[in-house]
C-alpha cells in the first residue's frame, strides 16, 4: 500500500512538472480537435481490454515474485514479444518515424544505433544478470556494495531518469490524446497518468507483459498494412518510391546519404556510443529477462524481440520515404512541412491530399491509434520498474 | 546451495572450460558486432559521400541503405547464433557441472 501510495505521489508531481515544463511552448504543435467518436470508441475498447487483463492479473498476483517478475511463467516467445513492446515506444514509433520523414538517411542511423544494442546485451549482460536472481536494477548493483548507499543512489538516479524520460512521454501522451479525441490537454495529461497508474500497481509485471504483448502485436501488424498500402501505390516497387521521395523532398538526393544531421565527427560518434549502450541499459528491458522460466527462454527473448524490433523499423523505413509526397499524417505535420515548402518557393504537393489519403486507408489512421495505446502502457510500466 | 557445493563447482575443471568457453564465444561475438557499429559510425562521421553512392548506375538505393540493412540482418543472425549454441552446449555443461557437484555432496 506504502508503495502505492508513494507512486500516486511521484506520479502526481511528474504530471504536474509534465506540465510546467511542456504546457507552454507545446501548445501551438497540435491543434485541440473536433472530437472524434471513432477514436474515443476504439481507445475505449482497448482501454476496458487492457483493464480485463490487469484485473485478471491482479486476482493473480500473490508474491513479490508474481509482482515484480511475472512469477517466471512467461514463455520466450511472449517475452520477446513484450521487449519488442517495450522497445518500440514513443521514441521508435514517432520520433524516429518523424526523423527519417525529415532528415532521411541520418533517421535510419539512430535506428541501426538503438538496434546495435541488442546483441550486446544477450552476449555480456542477460545472463550475468540472470544467474544473480534478483528482482530489480537496485538489487543486483547492491549484491555487492554497500545496501544503503546503493539503494539511495539508485533511487536518486531512478527518479531524476524518470523525470526526464516521464516528461517527454507524459506530453507525446497528452498531445496525442488532445489530438484525437478532441480533450484538453490538462485533462488529457490526467487520464493518461491514472490509467498508467492503475495499470502498473494493480495488474504487476503480469499485466504489463501482457498488455506489452498487445501492443506489440497491433504495432507489428499496423506497421506491415502500413507499408504495405505504402507500397502497393508505388507499383511495390523500392525504386520507383525512393526516386519520387527524393523528387519532392527538400534535401532532395541528399535524403539518401549521411550528412544533414550528423555533421561532424564528433556528433556521429558520441550519438553511437548513447544510443548503443542506452539501449543495453534500459531497465525495462534487462527487467524482462527475470519474467521467464530459465535462461533458456530468457536467451530466446531476446532473439524473438530482436526479430521484431529489426522487421519493425526496417518495415517502417520503407513507407516513410512516401510521406512527403503523401500527405500521410499531414494533420501532425502538414502546417509545418508546408510553411517549409512555401519558404523553399516550391509547390507543396500532396496539397489537400490528406484528408482524402487518410479516408482512402483507414490503415494509417489505424496507426495513430495505436501509438496513443502504446504511450498509454508506456510509461507506467517504466514507473513500475523503478518503483 | 551450500558454499561448499559452490566451492566443488568452482574447482570442477568444466567449470573453467564452460568459463573460458562462453567467454571466449560472447566476447568474440561482441568485438564483432562493435568493430562492425563503430566502423559504419565511423565512416559516417569521416567519409559520408562513400555511403551517399548508389549500389549500381541509376539504381536510387544506395550503400549506406544497402550495409545498414546487412548489419541489421547480421546481427540478428549472431544472435540466433549465440542463442543456439548457448542453449544446446553451455547449457548441456552447466547442467552437468551442478549434476557433479550434487554427486559428491553424497
Amino acid at each position: 500500500m506504502r508503495r502505492i501510495a508513494q507512486l500516486g505521489t511521484a506520479l502526481g508531481l511528474f504530471a504536474v512538472a509534465a506540465m510546467a515544463f511542456a504546457g507552454g511552448p507545446l501548445e501551438g504543435v497540435t491543434e485541440k480537435q473536433a472530437t472524434n467518436w471513432h477514436a474515443i470508441i476504439m481507445f475505449c475498447l482497448f482501454v476496458s481490454m487492457t483493464m480485463g487483463i490487469t484485473y485478471w492479473a491482479a486476482s493473480r498476483t500473490k508474491s513479490t515474485a508474481d509482482f515484480y517478475t511475472a512469477g517466471g511463467g512467461i514463455t520466450g516467445f511472449q517475452n520477446g514479444l513484450a521487449i519488442a513492446g517495450d522497445y518500440m515506444s514513443a521514441a521508435t514509433l514517432l520520433g524516429l518515424t518523424a526523423m527519417v520523414y525529415s532528415k532521411g538517411y541520418d533517421g535510419y542511423i539512430y535506428m541501426l544505433a538503438f538496434f546495435a544494442g541488442w546483441p550486446i546485451i544477450l552476449f555480456l549482460m542477460a545472463e550475468r544478470l540472470r544467474n544473480l536472481g534478483k528482482f530489480t536494477f537496485s538489487d543486483i548493483t547492491a549484491y555487492r556494495l554497500d545496501q544503503g548507499k546503493v539503494r539511495t543512489m539508485a533511487a536518486i538516479s531512478s527518479l531524476v531518469v524518470v523525470c526526464f524520460y516521464l516528461i517527454a512521454q507524459m506530453v507525446g501522451a497528452g498531445q496525442l490524446i488532445k489530438l484525437l479525441f478532441g480533450l484538453d490537454y490538462n485533462i488529457a495529461i490526467f487520464a493518461v497518468g491514472i490509467l498508467m497508474m492503475v495499470y502498473v500497481t494493480f495488474g504487476g509485471m503480469v499485466a504489463t507483459t501482457w498488455v506489452q504483448i498487445i501492443k506489440a502485436c497491433m504495432l507489428l501488424f499496423g506497421g506491415t498494412l502500413v507499408m504495405f498500402l505504402a507500397f502497393s501505390q508505388f507499383g511495390f516497387s523500392f525504386q520507383t518510391l525512393l526516386e519520387k521521395a527524393t523528387a519532392v523532398h527538400t534535401l532532395g538526393p541528399k535524403l539518401m546519404s549521411p550528412g544533414s544531421l550528423l555533421a561532424d565527427p564528433v556528433t556521429a560518434i558520441s550519438l553511437g556510443l548513447g544510443l548503443m549502450f542506452g539501449t543495453a541499459g534500459l531497465p525495462h528491458i534487462l527487467m524482462r529477462f527475470f519474467t521467464v522460466t530459465d535462461a533458456k527462454e530468457a536467451r530466446k527473448s531476446v532473439l524473438y524481440a530482436s526479430g521484431f524490433v529489426a522487421y519493425f523499423p526496417d518495415g517502417s523505413v520503407r513507407h516513410h520515404h512516401r510521406r512527403p509526397e503523401s500527405g500521410v499524417l499531414r494533420r501532425r505535420y502538414g502546417r509545418r512541412q508546408a510553411g517549409r515548402w512555401r519558404q523553399y518557393g516550391r509547390h507543396a504537393p500532396g496539397q489537400g491530399g490528406g484528408r482524402r489519403h487518410a479516408a482512402r486507408f483507414p490503415g494509417r489512421r489505424g496507426v495513430c491509434n495505436h501509438s496513443g495505446r502504446g504511450f498509454g502502457s508506456g510509461p507506467g510500466r517504466r514507473l513500475g520498474n523503478f518503483a | 546451495m551450500s558454499s561448499a557445493m559452490y566451492e566443488r563447482m568452482r574447482a570442477n575443471p568444466k567449470f573453467q572450460e564452460l568459463i573460458s568457453k562462453r567467454g571466449r564465444f560472447a566476447w568474440t561475438l561482441a568485438f564483432v558486432v562493435l568493430t562492425m557499429f563503430y566502423g559504419f559510425v565511423m565512416v559516417v562521421a569521416f567519409n559520408p559521400a562513400a555511403l551517399g553512392q548508389p549500389v549500381a548506375e541509376g539504381s536510387m538505393l544506395t550503400v549506406g541503405v544497402a550495409v545498414e540493412l546487412f548489419m541489421f540482418i547480421f546481427f540478428w543472425t549472431l544472435t540466433a547464433i549465440y542463442v543456439k549454441r548457448a542453449n544446446s552446449e553451455f547449457d548441456a555443461l552447466t547442467q552437468e557441472i551442478v549434476k557433479d557437484a550434487w554427486k559428491e555432496n553424497k
